[in-house]
């Protein structure tokens, strides 16, 4: 329609002026496999449940489906205070079939992957007896929603994460837990149609 | 320590407790938990006096709180920890801070109004955080921050219950907590005014349950 113009507002920077609440992650609880020998691969594989209380950068149906993530392939490059990882992939699956329980990890990987990517440097620190955190970022690469990002908006995603060795947080097999989340560096919006004068007036 | 599970003048409360096998040690009743900290004058530097203050909400809850999720909000705030200022390993960098005193205190809302908003204390912070049913109370025994200069960290602490309408009565040393923190540099999002964002767990033990029988059922028990 050419009297409409389909213009991206970023209505984060818009929104920020006024209140900075309006936060957006992939809130996960994950179990991972960690390796202890320098060129093997930790993995993790996590429900997204964000649920109600906090707002997703697209929009899921925690209603009908259930949202898994999974990394894997995270290369131990060095060990020490700090341990160092390169090189995962990140997944993150809508399934409606298949309840993920973590004694069978295969069903964390199972519906449709809607984002996929790379984890390429993660690392991981033990700050006290049982709990730490790891940080890396997540370039999305690929997935059925990947184009609902605007190119400038899939990379450099922070994956932060909470660490717990504890025995009431750790499932069998697994070495230890992750809360952690998956956020964009700036609130994610949705596409606006304006009409030509209504996109002048905002610069009168 | 008892979380308060069902309650019915006609029934006996009997104490039964909950074993395990296999690889968890406790049962614990779990609130997960998201949100933001800030610590009165910056926690860059942190000095002896300042305050710590964390708002967050809860993404997942133990069905022994007694809430639905899906019918309401819950929120977990904590306040009043002062810390006795930051200790700087000039070797790792890492930074840690103790802090004394400090409350925990988990709602649940019908009203589902939680902000953050930006600059805390403010308008929605902590009002929106503390408001509805209180569910669990507690007091710190100790509470420690550790960051990194990257911007990851973690904290934990132990605590005290001390009330609240899933609480059967006050108990020592019953419940913990423990999130990862994160700052500026660590890339996540937070909002203006706020030092921390937090994503953690708390833990309440719940190894020995309330459940209501008749004295029939518990006389069969023993036969």
């Amino acid at each position: 329609m050419k009297s409409l113009l389909k213009l991206t507002l970023v209505l984060g920077l818009i929104a920020t002026a006024g209140s900075a609440t309006a936060v957006q992650m992939f809130d996960f609880d994950a179990q991972a496999i960690l390796p202890t020998t320098v060129g093997s691969a930790a993995e993790a594989y996590g429900i997204i449940v964000n649920g109600d209380a906090v707002d997703t950068p697209l929009p899921l149906d925690f209603a009908n489906f259930e949202y898994t993530i999974v990394v894997t392939g995270l290369i131990l490059d060095s060990t020490g205070s700090t341990s160092i990882f390169s090189g995962g992939t990140v997944v993150i699956y809508e399934d409606d079939a298949t309840a993920a329980d973590w004694a069978v990890p295969a069903g964390f990987s199972d519906g449709v992957a809607i984002l996929s990517g790379t984890l390429a440097t993660f690392q991981h620190t033990m700050l006290l007896a049982t709990v730490g955190s790891g940080q890396g970022y997540v370039d999305w690469t690929g997935g059925t929603r990947l184009n609902e990002l605007a190119p400038a908006d899939q990379t450099g995603w922070p994956f932060l994460t909470t660490v717990s060795r504890a025995a009431t947080q750790v499932e069998p097999g697994y070495t230890e837990k992750w809360d952690g989340k998956v956020e964009p560096t700036e609130d994610v919006v949705a596409t606006e149609v304006q009409s030509w004068s209504n996109l002048k007036v905002l610069f009168r | 320590m008892t979380l308060r599970k069902y309650v019915s003048r006609s029934m006996v409360p009997v104490m039964l407790v909950l074993l395990t096998i296999g690889a968890n040690p406790a049962l614990a009743a779990v609130a997960d938990y998201v949100g933001f900290g800030w610590e009165t004058g910056g926690i860059d530097p942190s000095v002896p006096g300042d305050e710590l203050a964390i708002a967050t909400v809860v993404t997942q809850i133990d069905a022994l709180f007694g809430i639905d999720l899906n019918a309401v909000e819950s929120t977990l705030y904590i306040d009043g920890l002062l810390s006795q200022g930051a200790i700087v390993n000039p070797s790792t960098g890492i930074t840690t801070i103790s802090y004394t005193g400090g409350t925990l205190r988990l709602y649940a809302d019908p009203g589902e109004d939680s902000d953050w908003g930006i600059n805390p204390a403010n308008g929605t912070v902590p009002s929106t955080f503390i408001n509805g049913d209180l569910l669990f109370e507690a007091s710190f025994t100790s509470f420690s921050l550790i960051l990194q200069s990257s911007g990851g960290g973690a904290f934990e602490g132990y605590l005290n219950g001390t009330g609240g309408s899933a609480l059967i009565g006050p108990c020592s040393d019953c419940a913990y907590t423990f999130a990862g923190a994160f700052s500026t540099p660590s890339g996540a999002q937070i909002p203006e005014g706020y030092d921390l964002q937090v994503d953690g767990v708390l833990e309440v033990e719940s190894a020995v349950a309330i459940e209501n029988m008749s004295w029939g059922s518990v006389k069969n028990l023993y036969r």
